[in-house]
């Protein structure tokens, strides 16, 4: 990565633990759904949250890609990419697993692997360089 | 959940078997997890992930197997010991596993203290035994104890 991107950032749960609740619980998407043209960016962000809550507790980047809302995440492709981007630039974490899978590349250089942060960066860059 | 909900509350509900003595001992972050915490690593996560996204040490099998993690602490100066007995001496870890497949790492800070990152949540102490179980959430059984010499 060459590129330092702003906007990435570490986040906490600011005291509140929503993100412990199961998503059906905590958003609203399960009311009044209408289907738009834009389904799948709510797809996307329903998928998203159910699978941070699956995976909270979980060490395993493995378990992660295999849970069916990750496959279902990938499955949506290349648009929603720049969803993605978006996500991993306040919220740096292994969603970013789904851009290797969608875009078949990977601009992470082999030093900064693990580093969420880096990555992120370097996932952004790549991103702006192509759009 | 109501606004009175803890943290530790939350963890509960995932680890049951947490007993009163459990405490969160740092902010929440997903900038490393158990293994990279167990290896005294707070800006990494490490796991033998096959898309290579993932830290793991240069030259330590990159596969889910309890000894390609037993590997990577041996570069760290670890050796596989007995048991979780408290001994000055000696830094411990704990590897858990489900189906013979790597879960979680924990690391020991006093006698029967133990100190653990919860994946992308918070670092917590605990009880050795208080994070194990089938459920979901659980990190299975205790595969191996490893231990190194105090530096």
């Amino acid at each position: 990565m060459t590129k330092m991107v702003s906007g990435v950032r570490d986040t906490g749960s600011g005291g509140s633990y929503d993100h412990f609740l199961p998503p059906s619980f905590s958003d609203g998407l399960h009311t009044r759904y209408t289907k738009s043209g834009d389904d799948y960016v709510q797809e996307f962000h329903r998928l998203l949250r159910k699978w941070r809550y699956e995976t909270l507790t979980s060490s395993s980047s493995t378990s992660m890609i295999s849970r069916p809302e990750f496959k279902r995440i990938v499955a949506l492709g290349e648009k929603v990419v720049p969803l993605i981007i978006d996500e991993i630039r306040t919220t740096p974490d292994h969603v970013m697993a789904a851009l290797v899978l969608i875009t078949d590349t990977n601009p992470v250089p082999e030093r900064a692997q693990g580093n969420l942060t880096e990555m992120a960066n370097a996932w952004i860059a790549w991103y702006e360089c192509e759009t | 959940m109501s606004a009175k909900h803890s943290a530790l509350d939350a963890i509960r509900e995932r680890f049951p078997n947490l007993s009163d003595k459990a405490k969160i001992t740092s902010p929440e972050t997903s900038k490393y997890n158990c293994i990279a915490y167990a290896a005294g690593d707070l800006e990494r996560w490490w796991w033998p992930d096959t898309l290579h996204m993932d830290y793991w040490p240069a030259g330590c099998p990159r596969t889910e197997a309890i000894a390609a993690f037993q590997v990577a602490f041996e570069t760290l100066g670890y050796q596989p010991c007995a048991n979780a007995d408290f001994d000055l001496s000696v830094e411990k870890i704990a590897i858990f596993h489900k189906n013979n497949v790597p879960t979680h790492a924990a690391k020991q800070i006093a006698n029967r203290v133990w100190s653990s990152k919860l994946g992308q949540s918070f670092d917590i102490s605990h009880e050795i035994n208080c994070l194990s179980g089938a459920d979901e959430h659980t990190y299975g059984e205790i595969a191996l104890f490893m231990c190194r010499l105090r530096s």
